[in-house]
């Protein structure tokens, strides 16, 4: 039988053994976060980050990472109530930039704002007004025809016709009969 | 010749890396020869770094005598600009055509009504948030991160310029966030006049009854024209100060 002095040693050299082990591990975890970023693959869905357009962002990563709200939020304020349009921190050309090759958006499952967006559990509701697809060089409106109207919606011509009068108000002066 | 011509291969030949350098900096130093003074042109008649400033006053000036009845250019130039196609019956209406006629005489005219931008903006005075505000230039906005969507502004508003998005809006005009829930209006294209173009419905108006441009100056077409020639403000008993101005009504 053991005694109860053997017993106490034997765990203590244990514990230290496993704290060694932790030690270690959490080295190697921290080493090769940065590979395990990039990967999908795994258990946890890891955000993507699909390439940008541009050579460099306009500050470091690890300041957009934490920062970039601040300066959206600031450049926002500057923009909608002076009129101040730069273009360095303005949403669109975050977008123009970071538009994934494959879907020119965003937004969607390896989207550059919406993967890292879900990943961290913050709510993404810039894109609910603002567009997440870059300014095309043709008119921004595919389904608008030349007439700036909501073309093909299956109507037959005379329906369409009909429903593109503009509602004209009808206005009495002077001899009105009120 | 022949010699010269050598040499100067041989010189591209051997590039140093420091000359190289020199000569990227010289460029771009001929680029920007001082912080906001640049060698081109960027066709602003503000720097996009400048906020917008009070001493000009944008107005519009429309002559509804030229605005031809049924035409409806003006309106669907907005529609393309801003993104709305009018199709739906809750669709926003920033701009609308209005036939004016009088019973007795049987004389009827047309005319684009829209957000008049007044000078006092009743719906400024009643947004509880502070989303309605006139920018200093006299363009009267609202700030959609701050509407809570209450609607009083649609009631305080005279003109009935004021509409309510209902519905999910989707393939935006990257320059025109609208979204649902807020109240919008005419914006004066302000996207298009901080890049120093006109309005979207001025530049589409067909028999040019519209007029934009800076009721501060004194030189601008607009002030030139109210101050020769009798022009009405719409509702001019309330005081507003309009921005836009009619004439022949």
């Amino acid at each position: 039988m053991v005694s109860l002095a053997k017993l106490r040693d034997m765990l203590t050299w244990q514990r230290g053994a496993a704290i060694a082990a932790l030690l270690m591990a959490s080295v190697a975890a921290v080493a090769s976060a940065d590979a395990h970023e990039e990967s999908s693959s795994g258990r946890v869905p890891v955000p993507v980050h699909p390439e940008g357009k541009g050579d460099k962002c306009v500050r470091d990563t690890a300041y957009m990472r934490r920062h970039h709200m601040e300066l959206l939020k600031h450049h926002r304020d500057e923009t909608v109530h002076k009129g101040i349009r730069t273009t360095e921190f303005s949403l669109k050309n975050c977008v123009a930039c970071h538009a994934s090759k494959d879907t020119n958006s965003v937004l969607g499952k390896n989207g550059f704002c919406q993967s890292c967006h879900s990943y961290a559990a913050v709510t993404l509701d810039c894109f609910e007004c603002h567009a997440s697809k870059p300014k095309a060089a043709t008119p921004f409106h595919s389904a608008l025809n030349q007439d700036g109207r909501a073309g093909d919606g299956g109507l037959a011509s005379g329906e369409r016709q009909e429903s593109q009068t503009t509602p004209v108000e009808q206005i009495t002066t002077s001899g009105a009969s009120k | 010749m022949s010699n010269d011509v050598d040499n100067s291969l041989n010189d591209k030949e051997q590039v140093n890396p420091r000359r190289q350098f020199l000569g990227w900096s010289a460029a771009i130093a001929g680029l920007a020869i001082a912080p906001g003074v640049t060698l081109f042109d960027l066709a602003h008649g503000r720097p996009a770094d400048e906020p917008a400033s009070s001493k000009i006053r944008w107005g519009m000036l429309i002559d509804s005598t030229k605005c031809a009845s049924g035409c409806d250019d003006c309106v669907s130039a907005c529609g393309k600009e801003n993104g709305f196609s009018g199709m739906s019956e809750t669709d926003s209406q920033w701009i609308r055509k209005i036939e004016l006629k009088d019973l007795r005489t049987g004389n009827s005219h047309s005319l684009p009504m829209m957000c008049q931008h007044c000078e006092n903006p009743p719906c400024v005075d009643v947004c509880p948030t502070g989303a309605s505000f006139k920018r200093a230039d006299g363009i009267v906005l609202v700030d959609r991160h701050i509407c809570i969507g209450c609607r009083y502004c649609m009631m305080a508003c005279p003109y009935k310029a004021r509409s309510f998005v209902h519905q999910e809006i989707e393939n935006q005009n990257p320059d025109v966030p609208r979204g649902k829930g807020c109240v919008e209006a005419c914006t004066l294209c302000v996207q298009r006049i901080d890049n120093d173009l006109q309005p979207a419905c001025v530049e589409a108006c067909s028999s040019k009854a519209m007029l934009f441009g800076d009721l501060n100056d004194p030189n601008s077409e607009i002030s030139k024209r109210i101050a020769t020639s009798a022009t009405t403000q719409v509702r001019a008993d309330l005081n507003l100060n309009v921005g836009i101005r009619y004439q022949g009504i």
